[in-house]
């Protein structure tokens, strides 16, 4: 394979990502490019971080940026191992190394796309729009630029396999859940534009027990949203913190 | 032009003792979300007790009933099938952890964890197991009805055998770290 430069591997990543996906050595290959493509993606998030954060300006500019590229790794990191358990589990063996290769290509082409899509988003953003639409507009593009990715990590495995789809369906849900839930960790993204600037709220709660609250208020009931500390975490510093 | 029907390797001994300590670190994950050491060492045997437990109580039902019926496989090459699925069990569970140890460090979801994992670690095992069975017996010769219904049967009552132990697990742990 000819030597990639950062340019010419944005390139390929975008273009054919089964070029780097699909080579014969993937030990070798995540260890000769891995580095680069976790830098390009992790960029391209903190790119898409700096436009998100704009809508309140300031140090939350610098914020998003420092949180977005968590938002991308945090469930890779910590789902991939089940996605390769579960399809292992229904007959598709697929290689550590080729997994890890294809989770560093799919997260550095959702970092290109998410920070080409960050203009857009700035322009919306600068035309004042409502902060509940802020948020939807930059939830959706995470959406629209994570499924690239996302279909790069499903066409590393191998065909064949029963009840394969059972196996990427629940991938999805695991990997969803743990998405949704480092988004609801390193919360806010977008901070409103009077509210007082911090880097991550307190660990209190969960993000599915705040979206039943949310229905619930949708339906007029209001109560459930006092948020209380949730996990060992959040145990551990409010032993911390009592006196 | 029939293919002959080659009989699985056994797994070595070694991984399916790593099989059932994975099984164990699934459970120390999502046991550390209860915050308690002690309730967390009791949560500790909550997916291997009930899915190896259900195993070594009801396979010897199973080889009894197969040898009773006349079928085809024989007896080492059933202990093989149930090891491959342990193994498998044990892979999922491994696979897992990761996942149980961020919702048990930030949410409370601890017991949906252990809920949801064990019922995929126990659906991987007994999907694994009537598979391996199901190979072990066309390399012995033609698969019968007969094995299908005792395979069938025998899912079932290591399935309520499980459900049966895992409750016992789950009212122990109750009443001992004062859970709803």
């Amino acid at each position: 394979m000819t030597p990639f430069t950062v340019s010419s591997l944005t390139s390929t990543v975008l273009r054919s990502p089964s070029a780097l996906v699909d080579h014969p050595d993937p030990r070798h290959a995540l260890a000769t490019f891995g580095p680069r493509l976790l830098a390009i993606g992790l960029c391209g998030m903190a790119l898409f971080g700096l436009v998100v954060g704009s809508y309140r300006g300031g140090v939350q500019n610098l914020y998003a940026a420092l949180k977005l590229p968590l938002l991308l790794l945090v469930p890779v990191v910590v789902g991939l191992p089940a996605v390769r358990a579960l399809h292992a589990a229904c007959d598709v063996e697929a290689p550590h190394a080729r997994l890890a290769l294809a989770a560093v290509v799919g997260m550095a082409r959702t970092g290109v796309l998410a920070a080409a899509c960050g203009p857009v988003l700035w322009l919306l953003y600068s035309i004042g729009i409502d902060y509940h639409l802020a948020i939807l507009c930059m939830a959706g593009a995470l959406a629209l630029v994570g499924m690239p990715g996302l279909a790069t990590v499903v066409r590393s495995l191998p065909a064949g396999g029963r009840h394969r789809g059972v196996a990427s369906l629940l991938s999805l849900v695991l990997l969803g859940s743990i998405g949704a839930q480092t988004g609801w960790l390193l919360r806010p993204f977008i901070a409103r534009p009077r509210a007082e600037v911090s880097f991550i709220r307190p660990i209190e709660s969960d993000v599915f027990s705040s979206l039943s609250t949310a229905f619930a208020s949708a339906r007029g009931r209001y109560d459930g949203w006092d948020a209380q500390a949730e996990g060992f975490l959040a145990r551990e510093r409010d032993q911390e913190a009592q006196p | 032009m029939v293919t002959p029907v080659v009989e699985p390797p056994a797994p070595p001994a070694s991984r399916v003792v790593l099989a059932l300590g994975a099984m164990l670190l699934f459970a120390l994950c999502a046991g550390l979300g209860t915050g308690e050491p002690a309730v967390a060492v009791r949560v500790l045997p909550i997916i291997v007790a009930p899915l190896f437990g259900a195993m070594l109580l009801t396979a010897p039902a199973l080889f009894a009933m197969h040898q009773f019926l006349g079928l085809h496989a024989r007896p080492e090459t059933m202990v093989i099938a149930l090891s491959r699925a342990l193994v498998v069990g044990g892979h999922v569970a491994a696979g897992l952890s990761p996942t149980a140890l961020f919702f048990a460090a930030t949410t409370g979801l601890w017991p949906y964890v252990v809920a949801f994992g064990g019922a995929l670690v126990g659906i991987a095992a007994a999907t694994t197991a009537a598979r391996a069975l199901h190979q072990a017996e066309c390399a012995g010769g033609q698969p019968s009805s007969r094995f299908s219904l005792l395979v069938s049967a025998w899912l079932v009552l290591g399935t309520l055998v499980s459900l049966r132990l895992a409750a016992d697990l789950v009212i122990t742990i109750a009443r001992a770290s004062a859970l709803p």
